[in-house]
């Protein structure tokens, strides 16, 4: 069986700074998205239980992605397959998913493509959809937890008042959440490893895709939000209470 | 252009808040606004979508549509878009408003803004507000292509009753059994007694602070005196101290209270994601240093084991 983790390379969200409302990106080092790194430890599990599993793992983005993959090469991938283009930095969820869409054309026999709900950075959650509606399979998303067995994906989604359990037949795409597992952190050994493993690299007009085409949203403005926050530390729970009575917070 | 469609997020006959939300919102767009909903046995449901403005309510029925599935709902949806044109089409960002909002986008090859906490449309033109980087910053985005298509968030619009026609259309069903790609097995409906989470008007979470299940009945105390609903930070989700379900964070369940009560909850950045947008914040923690208390509005430092019994003390008086 072969599986495919499509991951995506963000900034370490802790570390933006913001100055005069702007995000600063300054020395931030990347990585890789953390629901993505419950996928690919999804798979990676799947794998140590049936070593004829191969695990593929999947980016498009910039130069820099190459270096960012390690990691995922070092927590169990197999190889790596990446669309590497400037252009593809901070692409519209619609380009991302149709570049993603043709390098899954180019691969053979894939029978199950796993995403993280949504990037860390952005959290769009829209790709894995997007993926399944061009290629034509099932999809299921906002997946806790899950089951392969004889071409059948058995899951359950947890939603706002229910657990949902749902099965679909593979080739088919799941959407994982952040509960599904814990994910591993490589030994030094994997890591040194990680460097050796196949990568493919393909360059943008490689997949033939014309991003500037599927440029559907336009972002106007990315600015820290103007705090209104009173920040008042009150210093007693006589004064918590007043404070929230006199915002008719609470009963009086 | 057909104004705004709100899809109607509902399970047997339950509709959510959220839904009504967004019809009071679209009626400020000054144009047409639809209530869309779609399951089996919903005609009935229609006259509660006039209350809120529904100038027409779109209703589909089937057997294919008994339970959500992203397939058969897709398809009916890209069908009746065609048919019928509308400017911009507003889901619910719930786990299904999602799922349906994004796979829809790429049958119609159209853009959609996920999780809006703000909406302007006009002249089919929609112009939406999301928070990126975990909530560090806000985004503006504008979905250039048409329909114009968002999730939006619950909670961040304020419920405006007003008198609609609400006069009853009927599109052609297009789904059929063979657009249902996947099979519901098992729906376990969680039983709880309190609100839940993204609806609630009151939320109180604990956090590594509860420092285990004692800690949480602690909690569990304020919140039933408050009539909230009770949620976790990732700490005591992952501790078992709390079921998955009660997860508050950008992945799990982003809340939009009037009043948010974080005890023992650091701050974390994934959390503050989830709940940041709170009207009021009040937060219960140790240290000072917590960056829980950045987004606080009311912040007592000490001890949760001491602090809220009083609370919950001077509260039953």
């Amino acid at each position: 069986m072969n599986i495919v983790v499509a991951m995506k390379q963000i900034p370490d969200l802790q570390q933006i700074r913001i100055r005069n409302r702007q995000p600063l990106f300054d020395d931030v080092p990347l990585t890789l998205g953390t629901i993505d790194k419950n996928a690919l430890e999804a798979a990676v599990v799947l794998k140590e239980a049936d070593e004829s599993i191969k695990v593929t793992v999947l980016s498009a983005g910039n130069e820099e992605v190459e270096d960012t993959i390690k990691e995922a090469l070092a927590a169990g991938a197999d190889e790596a397959f990446l669309i590497l283009d400037d252009a593809l930095e901070g692409a519209d969820s619609a380009a991302i998913a149709a570049v993603l869409a043709a390098a899954i054309k180019q691969m053979d026999g894939v029978d199950l493509i796993l995403f993280g709900e949504g990037s860390g950075d952005n959290y769009s959650g829209q790709v894995g959809s997007r993926v399944a509606e061009l290629l034509n399979l099932p999809q299921v998303g906002y997946v806790s937890s899950m089951e392969i067995k004889g071409g059948q994906a058995v899951v359950t989604r947890t939603l706002e008042d229910c657990d949902e359990v749902m099965e679909i037949a593979l080739p088919g795409i799941i959407s994982v959440m952040a509960g599904l597992n814990e994910p591993r952190i490589p030994s030094v050994t994997q890591i040194l490893k990680a460097g050796k493993k196949p990568k493919e690299v393909l360059e943008l007009d490689e997949v033939d895709v014309d991003i500037k085409k599927l440029a559907f949203t336009e972002t106007i403005s990315n600015l820290a939000p103007e705090s209104n926050r009173k920040k008042i530390v009150v210093k007693s729970v006589d004064e918590l209470l007043q404070g929230l009575r006199s915002e008719n917070l609470i009963g009086r | 252009m057909a104004g705004t469609w709100v899809f109607v997020e509902q399970r047997d006959g339950n509709i959510r808040k959220v839904t009504y939300e967004m019809l009071s919102k679209a009626k400020s767009f000054g144009d047409e606004v639809s209530a869309v909903v779609i399951g089996k046995n919903v005609e009935g449901l229609a006259p509660e979508f006039a209350k809120y403005g529904a100038d027409k309510v779109y209703v589909v029925e089937g057997d294919v549509f008994a339970n959500y599935n992203t397939g058969a709902y897709v398809v009916q949806l890209a069908a009746m878009i065609k048919e019928y044109s509308p400017n911009a089409v507003l889901f619910a960002h719930t786990f299904n408003g999602r799922d349906l909002g994004s796979r829809l986008a790429q049958k119609l090859e159209v853009g959609l803004a996920t999780d809006a906490i703000d909406a302007e449309i006009s002249a089919g033109k929609g112009v939406f507000t999301r928070a990126i980087y975990a909530g560090k910053a806000l985004s503006k985005v504008e979905v250039a292509t048409s329909p114009v298509m968002a999730t939006i968030r619950a909670g961040v619009f304020e419920l405006a009753e007003a008198a609609g026609a609400g006069a009853v259309v009927k599109p052609a069903v297009a789904a059929t059994d063979a657009d249902v790609y996947q099979t519901v097995k098992d729906f376990i409906v969680t039983v709880s007694s309190r609100p839940e989470l993204t609806e609630a008007e009151v939320v109180v979470s604990g956090g590594r602070g509860c420092k285990g299940p004692e800690g949480i009945k602690v909690v569990e105390q304020l919140a039933d005196l408050l009539g909230a609903a009770l949620g976790g930070s990732r700490a005591s989700i992952d501790s078992g101290w709390l079921g998955h379900e009660l997860q508050v964070g950008q992945t799990g369940k982003v809340v939009n209270p009037n009043l948010y009560v974080a005890c023992g909850i650091s701050g974390a950045i994934q959390h503050l994601a989830g709940m940041s947008s709170s009207k009021f914040i009040a937060a219960i923690n140790t240290d000072t240093e917590a960056p829980i208390f950045n987004v606080a509005d009311f912040g007592v430092v000490g001890d949760l084991f001491k602090v809220v019994p009083l609370l919950c003390d001077e509260l039953k008086k």
